[in-house]
């Protein structure tokens, strides 16, 4: 077959060709559905592209935000994990009555009160931060600059447990106090209290209560001091309150004297409004 | 779109219909989605009507947008060919006319089964240069390929077609 009649043959396929009935009009008028259903399109893409980026932003941000600038305070062993350590560490201090400076970074404490979960526990911690900073202040006179954070950074939070750190600053500079609350079903016995400090003395209560003093001591010099009071329950909760001569979260000079005393330490361990529940 | 751009479009689809449907016919061999490539291509031709660069030659971009919609077309899995290879049951056809279906239509139908025959691209280069008379240079834009390739699948797609009228030629001869 020659192009020629090739080109002859194509001709002629399309000799039967049927009546074309094509409307112009119809077809611009469908082209511009198109093209508006594509606009309509692409909008609701953007749209969802926003909220979605609007959204990654909303729940990410307090997360990034509440991570700075927080002293965190481990739950179970009462180490405060940003704090500087500048004076020595008592050698007698057991890590699960004492807090321990383990960072050289100096840190900050947050404002009382700042959570960024809204779970029962969180607001139940929020207000035992805002009311101990309260109490904390009239305890103890002369403070100012008051500031207490319950934090937990564990992986896995631990049920009965909350580990707090009251911030305050007087005439010697600043100071700090932790205070730990435990109940069931995390067990916390008069012996673990005991262990690694010297327990001085007890002191039972008309309620079935018993408070327990325990000091810890380096015996080197400077000699640095903590004292402790657990205040042991009737319903199976424990109360601990432990004060230092130096501050636990940024170090600084050591003190003479620990700046909370033994009666006040008590006030607060045995407040009744202290509580997890 | 302005109004000015519509109008233009509206004339160039109303002048350009039938020989698109033609080349679209001479593509896919059906008069019914030849109506339907040259539909969607036109519609194609629209959204892309504001392009400055091809208001000069609508219709080599009309051809390249009709090739491409039926070559996508084909390559969609519901839209592939039933085979019919099996035997078709001898039915009178009474409309045929012996004294039309003469040589000439015999060997038209031929050539057009044949190409069918042709793989899509051969089959398309065909079209183009023997139906539409394109020179190799405008084949080549519309293919998007390179006026070697050209070349090549037009000698490969006349030695297929060839091949293919001989083959129907023969089974013609033995059926009758």
């Amino acid at each position: 077959m020659s192009e020629a009649e090739l080109r002859k043959s194509l001709r002629a396929a399309v000799g039967d060709e049927p009546p074309l009935d094509f409307d112009a009009d119809a077809l611009i008028e469908r082209a511009q559905g198109v093209r508006a259903a594509r606009r309509r399109r692409r909008a609701l893409v953007a749209v969802g592209a926003a909220t979605v980026v609007l959204m990654g932003t909303v729940l990410s941000l307090p997360g990034v935000l509440s991570a700075r600038d927080v002293v965190q305070v481990d739950a179970l062993t009462g180490r405060v994990l940003t704090t500087a350590p500048v004076g020595a560490v008592p050698s007698g201090t057991s890590p699960s009555s004492f807090a321990k400076p383990t960072s050289s970074v100096p840190a900050s404490v947050a404002p009382p009160g700042v959570t960024t979960s809204a779970d029962p526990a969180s607001r139940r911690l929020t207000a035992l931060s805002g009311y101990l900073a309260d109490r904390f202040a009239a305890v103890v006179p002369g403070v100012w600059d008051v500031r207490v954070e319950f934090a937990d950074d564990r992986a896995k939070p631990a049920a009965g447990l909350a580990s707090g750190f009251v911030h305050f600053e007087d005439d010697e500079g600043s100071g700090g106090v932790v205070v730990r609350l435990t109940g069931p079903p995390t067990a916390f016995t008069r012996d673990d209290f005991c262990a690694g400090v010297r327990c001085e003395h007890q002191q039972k209560r008309a309620d079935g209560s018993v408070v327990e003093f325990a000091t810890s001591s380096s015996g080197s010099s400077p000699d640095v001091v903590s004292h402790s009071v657990a205040h042991f329950r009737a319903d199976g909760t424990v109360v601990q309150v432990t004060g230092y001569n130096y501050d636990p979260a940024q170090g600084g000079k050591t003190r003479d004297v620990v700046p909370v005393t033994l009666d006040q330490l008590l006030i607060l361990a045995t407040d009744p409004r202290l509580d997890l529940r | 779109m302005r109004r000015a751009d519509e109008q233009a479009f509206r004339d160039f689809a109303v002048g350009h219909a039938a020989a698109l449907r033609r080349t679209a016919f001479l593509f896919c061999g059906d008069w019914h989605t030849a109506e339907d490539l040259m539909q969607t291509s036109l519609l194609k031709l629209y959204q892309a009507w504001h392009r400055v660069e091809w208001r000069d030659h609508p219709s080599a971009y009309a051809r390249k947008v009709l090739l491409r919609t039926w070559l996508d077309e084909k390559r969609r899995p519901w839209r592939r060919a039933e085979q019919r290879d099996g035997e078709l049951p001898e039915v009178a056809d009474s409309s045929a006319d012996p004294e039309l279906a003469g040589e000439r239509l015999w060997a038209r139908d031929l050539v057009h089964a044949a190409l069918l025959r042709v793989p899509p691209r051969q089959r398309a280069v065909l079209v183009l240069r023997y139906f539409e008379d394109l020179p190799v240079s405008e084949v080549a834009v519309a293919m998007g390929c390179t006026e070697g390739t050209v070349k090549s699948q037009t000698a490969r797609g006349l030695v297929t077609l060839r091949a293919a009228v001989e083959e129907l030629d023969r089974g013609v001869v033995v059926a009758s």
